[in-house]
């Protein structure tokens, strides 16, 4: 893996650059979902084919716990919030 | 109610029943009766999942909740999406392959036949009992709030889901579980709307939640570490995560839900829709209440939101103490009402404090006459919470929205009875019937007896509904005992499927170990009810295991 892609920032730069036409506000938001979404593709799903519907997947348990995460800190920053 | 909100209710009524008969197809034979021949798609399953759990108890006292205690009982749902994640790797593909009918099916293949026995029975005693509080309970709530007679509203929600529970079975319990599911939202979703547009000029959503945030019921974490407190962060994900392993795991009545997906992955694709979904939505309910709170700081309700008792205390020699706390109430409640109007004005430490201190008034005051109402019925568990919420439906919403939620609660209860009819009715006829009773007969037998246990489980949730509803704080404790099972029972599957050499003297000895030690502890140590599961759990495993390892060799499995 080259160097600037280990930074998040220069990833995203990357991403940017990847994407076809101008850059809008719409293009800006794919390439940070991109960026944020890859390492979460880059897990293993736990599959053995293509076709192999019986293993668990990985990849969701991860996103489950990730989403979990964001809600309870949401839930925490809205009782601090509006305290 | 207008006749524009009875048309709702009655058009909604029809509809359920008409819509769940038409849904019901490949119910000809015992396993498309009951396992829809194992052919539904992972969203209805979930839609159904999530139905099952969410009975009109959660609309009308988790609002209720918001209202008095604020966000805090979200917390109770944080373990939830990790037994997801634990369940979709263990329970569903084991019960899937085992081609099972029932959880207990699968511990007489692993034990034996009498820790099968056991544990559909407590089963059977649990859920029959819950079943016939998930009745009483919206039952006793409508029928004191718009003036029904108890009777005919028991029979209002029991009789239709009988019907179309006896006739479609599982097909018809998910699919109209799926469109309740669509009510139950659109109801929630209606009432959060009305209270937001009905907030005073001048008051907008963020200030309502300051200022319910100032008398405390925005907090929804609490990290303190205390078994004695009933939900905190550790409660909710530590005691949590056993009960929602043990509900989902163990309990046929969720169990018997993705054993009709068409695939394991499609069971477990059921499951992920709880663990993404529950948390937000909960705290929406919750947020119901919240915002209920914000509503009734500007236009007086009763001081008392359940009116059951006041014709006892009219009668009683307390009646003049009474009148004289509803004054003193309607005295404490304009002066909070012009300190929450400054404090929305000018949010600053001193208008603050002056909404703290009459807040509290307030709450002085609909103490003491709680107490009053104690004391003249001799209920000791008396509360008002469970009927905030249907208060400000009839008296606060508009005509047609009113006939909509009503409705919501109609399927809230109507979704979660008949998943317990259908699973009340396949334990009946696989662990009990067919394996004790009658173990040679046709599939045509079984499936006319399977038709006849629904209607007769019906039968039994309806006249105990009936009973139980006069009986009061009784709903509470029946749901209460209910939970002792839970943990012990998620025991016997923590030994069946985790512990190579646990054997059936194991696990029997161990259940019964686990639920005298819940017994104890919840009598005696003043637990939180949540750290039970945990209690339970981890006896059942341990003697399990030390019993298993004294008495001789696992028994080799099928």
């Amino acid at each position: 893996m080259p160097a600037a892609r280990q930074n998040p920032a220069d990833r995203l730069a990357d991403v940017r650059q990847s994407l076809p036409g101008p850059l809008t506000d719409r293009r800006r938001r794919t390439a940070v979902l991109r960026v944020v979404y890859a390492p979460l593709m880059a897990l293993p799903t736990g599959a053995k084919s293509a076709s192999d519907d019986t293993a668990p997947r990985v990849r969701t348990f991860v996103l489950i716990v990730l989403v979990e995460v964001v809600t309870l800190a949401s839930l925490y920053w809205f009782g601090v919030h509006f305290s | 109610m207008s006749w524009v909100d009875w048309s709702i209710v009655g058009a909604y009524l029809v509809w359920v029943v008409w819509d769940g008969l038409r849904m019901s197809r490949n119910t000809a034979e015992v396993e498309g009766y009951f396992l829809a021949g194992r052919s539904l798609p992972w969203w209805a399953v979930g839609l159904s999942v999530m139905a099952t759990q969410l009975s009109a108890i959660t609309m009308t006292s988790t609002t209720g909740q918001g209202y008095a205690d604020g966000m805090r009982f979200v917390q109770f749902y944080f373990g939830l999406p990790v037994a997801m994640i634990i369940l979709s790797v263990t329970v569903v593909p084991f019960f899937w392959r085992a081609r099972v009918y029932t959880a207990y099916e699968y511990l007489e293949r692993r034990f034996d036949l009498k820790t099968r026995t056991l544990t559909a029975a407590l089963f059977l005693i649990s859920r029959g009992l819950s079943c016939s509080v998930i009745v009483a309970a919206p039952a006793v709530i409508l029928s004191i709030v718009l003036g029904w007679n108890l009777t005919l509203t028991v029979l209002l929600i029991g009789v239709p889901t009988v019907i179309y529970t006896m006739i479609g079975g599982v097909q018809a319990v998910t699919w109209t579980d799926v469109k309740q599911m669509a009510v139950i939202v659109l109801g929630i979703s209606a009432a959060v709307a009305v209270l937001i547009v009905n907030l005073p000029e001048g008051v907008s959503l963020g200030t309502a939640l300051h200022i319910a945030g100032a008398a405390g019921k925005t907090k929804a974490i609490d990290f303190t570490f205390d078994v004695r407190q009933t939900y905190t962060f550790w409660s909710g994900l530590i005691g949590g995560l056993f009960l929602s392993l043990s509900y989902f795991g163990c309990d046929q009545s969720q169990v018997q839900r993705y054993l009709t997906a068409r695939s394991v992955d499609e069971g477990r694709h059921s499951l992920y829709m709880s663990a993404f979904v529950k948390i937000p939505l909960q705290a929406m309910i919750l947020l119901t209440g919240v915002l209920m709170f914000v509503y009734f700081l500007f236009h007086q309700g009763p001081m008392l939101f359940n009116a059951a008792p006041l014709a006892k205390i009219e009668a009683s020699a307390r009646a003049d103490d009474y009148h004289a706390l509803d004054a003193e109430y309607s005295g404490a409640y304009l002066v909070r009402k012009e300190a929450a109007a400054a404090l929305a004005a000018n949010d600053d430490e001193v208008s603050r404090a002056a909404f703290i201190r009459a807040d509290g008034a307030v709450r002085d005051v609909r103490g003491r006459a709680v107490r009053l109402v104690k004391d003249v019925t001799g209920d000791a568990a008396w509360t008002d919470v469970n009927y905030v919420f249907p208060t400000f439906v009839t008296k606060h919403m508009p005509i047609g929205l009113i006939g909509l939620i009503i409705a919501a609660i109609f399927a809230a209860a109507m979704s979660s009875i008949a998943a317990e009819l259908n699973s009340l009715a396949t334990a009946s006829v696989i662990d009990v019937y067919k394996r004790l009773i009658r173990p040679e007969a046709s599939d045509r037998h079984y499936l006319s007896v399977s038709k006849w246990a629904t209607a007769g489980w019906g039968l039994f949730a309806c006249v105990m509904a009936m009973y139980a509803a006069r009986l009061g704080s009784l709903i509470e404790v029946v749901n209460r005992y209910g939970s002792y099972f839970y943990g012990s029972l998620l025991g016997v599957f923590i030994l069946a499927l985790g512990v190579k050499r646990a054997n059936g003297h194991g696990a029997f000895v161990g259940l019964v170990a686990g639920m005298a030690a819940v017994a104890y502890v919840a009598t005696t140590w003043g637990v939180a009810y949540l750290w039970l599961n945990v209690v339970g759990a981890v006896v059942v495993t341990t003697v399990g295991l030390a019993v298993s390892l004294v008495s001789g060799p696992a028994r080799v499995r099928d």
